[in-house]
């Protein structure tokens, strides 16, 4: 993974050279897990929630910005992934989480994402 | 795999510092079909030879931001950019604030001229900003409404719909309501029966930054087709193949067979269709839908 951090490093500090607003790294953290909703007042079922929450929060950043999200899968019968849509991954698309595509599923994780 | 549509799912929203266009504020507003079995049981029950024809599970409600009835403030005179998601499993959604028209400013990430429309249709998985300018008065709040395509189901439970005439209701299951509220005081009104959808036509919207046409490298042509194979099941195809996940995930085979065998699509499996592109090559894609239903490109 040392070369997957290196590169980071680099895109980085190129991005602080070109633009006049430095880009920001956001870090998360995600404990997906199960908890229960009833969203339509007609059922209490069981759902897959963020940090104790059902619906999971919104990720919000600027342009340019770097995400870690680090995901610890607490689901206890179930291996997950997690990908985003509309995002390219230009040049990163190991992060792009489609499980057979890029990656195998897993238990515990970290996405990146960059700009 | 199936797990967003238990909830694993949300919003994700990236901001531009030199946004194109100017609005007061923004509003993210999502909405769901939602179903009272896991999507395991769905699955299994859609996913068998008792269903050859493949008709899909149907959901038992809408959501509108992951509930049901919810209010949306808006302060008179200012202009507001709605971010709306579909986060749905299945169903296409018609979306329309009542005597309010939406101006589409962008489509799954791509800035948009300007476009008037007094509603928007949303297949699932896409996204679509809108800009709503608020009236100038606050005398009265007006429903927001999220409306199942029902001609996506193929079958309509009994007692769920009111009406014999699906498409003109407005029933719990079918549509979700909110309220645009310029004034917490005054009542919000029950939405009002609409005698059709707006059919917009997304051909007619222009990129707000143009780029000519360029002939393309390669060209290929994917035909969405649904058939009952062998097994009895019904299956979901490109070209008449149906995707499973390859035994080793297809970017870890590209990376560790042998360099001259990475650009042959024979290592890439019998069921993920690969198609080997040329670096830098444009490629063009023609994705032709021979299914009836509505679904995004």
């Amino acid at each position: 993974m040392s070369l997957v951090n290196r590169f980071f490093l680099v895109s980085i500090a190129c991005f602080s050279l070109l633009s006049p607003v430095l880009a920001a790294t956001k870090s998360i953290e995600w404990d997906v897990a199960y908890t229960t909703a009833n969203p339509d007042g007609q059922y209490e079922r069981r759902v897959m929630g963020v940090n104790g929450q059902w619906p999971p929060p919104a990720i919000e950043l600027d342009y340019g910005d770097d995400l870690v999200l680090k995901v610890n899968n607490n689901l206890g019968d179930a291996v997950t992934g997690l990908h985003a849509h509309g995002l390219f991954q230009n040049g990163t698309n190991y992060y792009d989480g489609p499980v057979g595509v890029v990656q195998w599923y897993f238990c515990h994780s970290y996405m990146h994402l960059s700009r | 795999m199936g797990q967003y549509p238990d909830g694993l799912r949300s919003p994700f929203i990236i901001r531009n510092p030199d946004e194109p266009y100017k609005y007061d504020e923004e509003i993210t507003i999502t909405v769901s079909d939602w179903y009272h079995a896991e999507m395991s049981e769905g699955i299994a029950s859609f996913m068998t030879y008792k269903n050859p024809t493949g008709a899909e599970p149907i959901p038992q409600a809408a959501l509108m931001n992951d509930g049901q009835n919810g209010t949306i403030q808006f302060e008179a005179g200012k202009t507001y950019r709605l971010r709306f998601i579909n986060m749905a499993a299945f169903a296409m959604f018609h979306i329309w604030i009542e005597e309010h028209d939406m101006r589409v400013i962008e489509v799954d990430g791509v800035y948009t001229e300007e476009y008037t429309v007094p509603g928007i249709e949303l297949t699932t998985a896409q996204r679509v900003s809108v800009l709503v300018t608020a009236k100038n008065t606050t005398e009265k709040n007006f429903a927001i409404v999220g409306s199942m395509d029902t001609d996506m189901f193929d079958t309509v439970p009994d007692g769920l719909n009111p009406s014999d005439c699906l498409d003109k209701i407005f029933s719990k299951w079918i549509d979700v309501t909110n309220w645009i509220v310029y004034n917490s005081s005054n009542p919000n009104p029950d939405p009002v029966l609409a005698d059709s959808f707006y059919d917009w036509d997304d051909t007619l919207l222009v990129p707000l930054e143009p780029e000519a046409v360029v002939d393309p490298d390669e060209s290929y042509q994917l035909d969405v087709l649904f058939d009952t194979l062998g097994d009895g099941q019904n299956y979901a195809m490109f070209n008449e193949i149906s995707y499973k996940p390859p035994i080793v995930p297809t970017l870890l085979t590209a990376l560790s067979v042998p360099s001259n065998y990475s650009t042959n699509p024979t290592v890439y499996g019998t069921s993920t269709q690969p198609l080997v592109l040329g670096h830098n090559q444009m490629v063009e894609i023609v994705l032709n839908n021979g299914d009836a239903g509505k679904h995004p490109c």
